[in-house]
């Protein structure tokens, strides 16, 4: 009986000592448990005069694990890969928004600055070349910038693909585990190194997209994913797959879940993490934010510079033309209205023109699916009906900067879409070919008469349209200016040209020394307005007389007034009714910057948080090689015994023998 | 965290992590030294990043006002000293204009005097159609209204006779009278003709026709007469060139007042802007050597402490 306590411990202790050669050989393994040995002692057996133990027996092999711990270095780890992906891709747009002389918006100020030589000097051909030059570098930038954001959406898209692809592989390996799990587990020992296999591949998926499982009583697991969905149940995997959002295909990208052939579309908000979230968040917020942004801007600078353009005449004294060319096509093409925009509430927004009937139609918007009411002008989650007959060429329907103007009754049911800003700036270029082409001068003129004894000096004049339908009338209304020091005002007077229009204010305007004085010209059926606006400065005396005149073809040549009123842009207020011009890249750079920020600071933090949940689950489950050091020593020093001890029962045994002989 | 057990591998994989990242920050100190930025993307400041932007943007125009500014005074300049070459020959002209009213002078005298005379009146007239270096007339007023973008044009006619004789000639504004105003950024680039020469039928080149007129065909008292009449007319010629003068005096004053404004305004730019994105650089030196020391630091200790191993000691 010695002797089998003796083969016993030494048994158990090599056994234990096994176990410990395993923990050493996989310290370094990846997703492994330190097991460890539960020994006991063998029920001791009562001869005569006591209990007379039988030595030591090996009841389990544990793997030290900690689900709570497990569980939260996964979860951690999924919101951290997800802002790690963001940040990523968001570093790669960095890129594209420049700081300092090579920026987007230093480009924009030298071409808007650019005016300030043709001002000096209308002559000078070199001088309007230049405008043209600079404005095309900026145009080329804003699409070429465009054109990058546009692939790295592509390669992000791609990498989402990629990204369900492994998802897929590793739900299908998960499966064929619990099957194994569930084999093995049947013996009532627990397969270790199975069930490691599985945490792994469970941490690896939570790297990719965030799931939450649930322990089956007979040892498989079910994986949910986007808090709800089967990924995984027991032997069977379902799948997920990418495809392009069909409400705006280019540029939004949906995911799905499959199962058993039928397919339902994941709510991005319930993704909760793993780079594919991260993705999804990168690809349909971030980027169509930033190509938005870059686009709003575009398309302010476009609109501004063409109207103030189309207000100028070029030197060979006929009208400009407009300065930049885009095109925002509606899909499918619409011959029931026309499109024109304003610079001032650009949204970077997709819009959405549903008919109701021919002359009804509810617009909506799809960065938050909400619809525009015409009568609150605002943007509201139930949908209103617009009545599209009162609206017109003339008085179009304005909503987000956008001018719809309707031409002609339209189908019911049927649905066009459209992206002002990204197809700005997709498109955006410069239309003008020649310096000639470069309205510099005004398109109307003001005069002192010689007789005026005041000192009273023009600082600025020109004329603005207020939207591109129909350019300048022809002729122009020209009229006087005859100053009252009594009520510091001046008389309008000898109005000619006026066309069955009206000039607002019909008679007094008021001086304040470098305002401008506005004075509406109200022309045609449905009425369209004209700006004229006229500085000027110091004291006039009372009878001073201001013409408003019509310049020849020939002082044309030497006027450099709407070159001044190019620069005064710099200072219009356009976008969010705060951004000067100028400043619109500011805007747009803010964007792309405060997005970047918060994408790194979260992948800062959740990095260390996975880090830490990591660390205290490692902590738990990890080998020490020295606690494995002091087992081996503990273990051998036992087995060594043992032996001893077994050599000592033999030693008995021989001397028990010899007694004999 | 309270720390039972540490396991090896995650040790291992938590050490290596921080020393790059000790690294890493090692990098961004270096690059901020070698760059003199602080802020090189708009990740590392995004609110300096932003509000760097708009310096810049605020900068730039300040060099396109004081280049604007510049062609101003250029062109100011030569229309001042235009008008003080002006000024001589009006000077030659009323010596002239005593000398012949001289009584022992010959008609031929008289014929060349008034040979001189014509000279001068041509040359007044080059210096009133004076262009810039850009090709804009200093005299034109808001704008020149013929091909040739000249203040003032030569139109001649059937001739008509007058007290002092038949003249078919008259020289016209074309310009387009006004003057623009000085703002607090720009200055006018031309300056009004017309008050300056005079309008189509008293302007200094109708003063001229007179006198010459005069000293071709009369004599006597109504040569006299008529030469007091252009001399008078002159003192009022000479009084506006001299208005003009004053007036372009004190743009050029302006001038150098709004140059220097602008210089201090684009010096205060490009402090701010480098307040904003630039390196300080005795806080990045010192920043540098505090993450040199604790890079080597984190070398060191690893090496140390990852060579500790219970192993070692069983033999």
């Amino acid at each position: 009986m010695s002797l089998n306590v003796a083969a016993r411990a030494l048994t158990t202790n090599q056994s234990v000592l096994q176990v410990i050669g395993h923990n050493i050989s996989n310290a370094n393994t990846v997703g492994y448990s330190r097991q460890s040995v539960s020994l006991d002692s063998v029920t001791g057996q009562k001869l005569g005069n006591g209990y007379f133990g039988k030595g030591v027996e090996l009841t389990a092999v544990k793997r030290s694990y900690d689900a709570f711990l497990t569980k939260q270095a996964n979860s951690t780890q999924a919101v951290a890969s997800a802002d790690e992906v963001r940040f990523q891709k968001m570093q790669q747009v960095e890129a594209l928004f420049p700081l300092g002389v090579g920026s987007l918006g230093s480009l924009l100020n030298t071409a808007l600055n650019a005016w300030v030589d043709v001002q000096a000097s209308p002559t000078d051909s070199t001088a309007r070349q230049v405008v043209i030059d600079k404005a095309d570098e900026f145009a080329a930038r804003v699409r070429d910038t465009f054109t990058r954001l546009n692939e790295i959406g592509q390669t992000a898209r791609l990498q989402a693909a990629e990204v369900t692809r492994t998802i897929n592989q590793y739900a299908t390996q998960i499966a064929g585990l619990n099957g194994k799990v569930v084999d093995a587990s049947a013996t009532g020992v627990p397969p270790n190194d199975l069930l490691d296999q599985r945490d792994q591949l469970l941490a690896d998926l939570n790297k990719l997209i965030k799931v939450s499982t649930i322990q089956d009583t007979n040892g498989s697991i079910t994986v949910f994913a986007a808090s709800s969905q089967p990924l995984v149940l027991g032997k069977n995997a379902a799948s997920l797959e990418v495809e392009p959002d069909p409400s705006d295909p280019n540029n939004r990208q949906i995911v799905n879940f499959l199962q058993n052939g039928a397919g339902s579309r994941l709510d991005p908000d319930f993704l909760g993490g793993g780079e594919l979230a991260g993705l999804q968040q990168f690809i349909n917020n971030d980027l169509n934010q930033a190509m938005g942004e870059l686009g709003r801007m575009a398309l302010a600078t476009a609109v501004e510079i063409n109207l103030q353009h189309q207000s100028g005449l070029k030197s060979d004294g006929t009208l400009g033309g407009r300065f930049f060319g885009f095109s925002v096509p509606v899909t499918p093409a619409s011959s029931s209205f026309a499109l024109q925009f304003q610079s001032t509430g650009l949204a970077a927004d997709d819009y959405v023109v549903n008919y109701t009937a021919a002359n009804a139609a509810t617009v909506q918007r799809l960065s938050d699916g909400k619809f525009f009411n015409d009568a609150t002008d605002d943007w509201e989650t139930a949908a209103t009906n617009i009545n599209l007959a009162t609206y017109s060429a003339n008085t179009p329907l304005v909503f987000d900067g956008v001018r719809l103007e309707p031409t002609a009754a339209g189908t019911a049911g049927s649905q066009y879409r459209f992206a002002p800003a990204r197809e700005a700036a997709r498109s955006l270029s410069v239309n003008l070919a020649t310096p000639r082409d470069v309205a510099a001068a005004s398109a109307v003129g003001v005069t002192p008469a010689t007789a005026n004894t005041g000192t009273g000096v023009i600082e600025s004049y020109g004329i603005s349209l207020k939207n591109e339908s129909g350019g300048l009338p022809a002729p122009l209304p020209t009229f006087n200016l005859t100053y009252n020091a009594a009520t510091a005002s001046f008389a309008i007077g000898a109005v000619t040209n006026l066309a069955a229009g009206v000039l607002t204010p019909a008679a007094n305007v008021a001086y304040v020394p470098g305002q401008p004085m506005t004075i509406t010209y109200t022309h045609g059926t449905p009425a369209r307005e004209f700006n004229y606006e006229i500085k000027l400065r110091g004291q006039p005396a009372t009878g001073d007389v201001f013409n408003v005149v019509i310049p020849t073809t020939m002082s044309a040549r030497f006027s450099g007034g709407n070159a001044g009123a190019m620069l005064a842009l710099r200072d219009r207020t356009v976008l969010d009714g705060s951004v000067a011009l100028s400043d619109a890249y500011v805007a747009a750079f803010s964007g792309v910057a405060s997005a970047l920020n918060e994408s790194k600071v979260n992948s800062q933090f959740s990095a260390a948080q996975a880090s830490q949940a990591e660390t205290q689950r490692a902590n738990v489950a990890g080998v020490n090689l020295d606690e494995e050091a002091a087992m081996l020593i503990q273990y051998q020093q036992a087995y060594q015994a043992s032996a001893k001890y077994m050599g000592t029962v033999q030693g008995l045994f021989d001397t028990l023998m010899s007694a004999f002989r | 965290m309270s720390v039972f057990r540490v396991a090896t591998a995650n040790t291992y994989d938590r050490a290596r992590f921080n020393i790059q990242q000790r690294q890493s920050e090692l990098g961004v100190s270096q690059e901020q030294l070698s760059s003199g930025k602080r802020v090189l993307k708009a990740s590392d400041d995004a609110v300096a990043a932003t509000l760097s932007e708009r310096t810049v943007n605020r900068q730039s125009r300040t060099e396109a006002d004081l280049r604007a500014l510049e062609a101003s005074r250029r062109s100011l300049a030569q229309a001042e000293s235009t008008l003080g070459d002006i000024s001589e020959l009006y000077g030659r002209f009323q010596e002239l204009l005593t000398q012949g009213g001289d009584a022992v002078l010959s008609a031929s005298d008289r014929a060349s005097l008034a040979n001189e005379m014509e000279g001068l009146r041509e040359r007044v007239l080059s210096f009133a159609n004076l262009k810039d270096s850009a090709g804009k007339s200093l005299f034109a007023g808001l704008g020149a209204n013929n091909v040739a973008g000249q203040a003032f044009i030569e139109n001649t006619f059937a001739a008509v006779a007058t007290s002092y004789g038949p003249d078919g000639r008259a020289v016209n504004w074309s310009g387009t009278d006004g003057q623009f105003a000085a703002t607090e950024t720009l200055l006018p680039q031309v300056i009004d003709g017309l008050p300056v020469f005079g309008s189509d039928t008293s302007n200094i080149w109708e003063t001229f026709d007179r006198a010459i007129g005069a000293l071709k065909n009369n004599t006597g008292t109504a040569l006299t007469t008529e030469l007091d009449l252009a001399r008078g007319q002159l003192a009022v010629h000479q009084d506006a060139l001299l208005t003009a003068r004053g007036k372009l005096g004190d743009w050029l004053n302006r001038a150098d007042n709004l140059e220097n404004v602008f210089a201090d305004r684009k010096l205060a730019y490009e402090k701010e802007n480098s307040e904003l994105i630039d390196v300080d650089m005795v806080q990045a030196i010192s920043k540098f050597q505090l993450n040199q020391t604790a890079y080597q630091a984190a070398l060191q200790s690893y090496a140390q402490v990852q060579k500790m191993s219970m192993f070692d000691y069983l033999r």
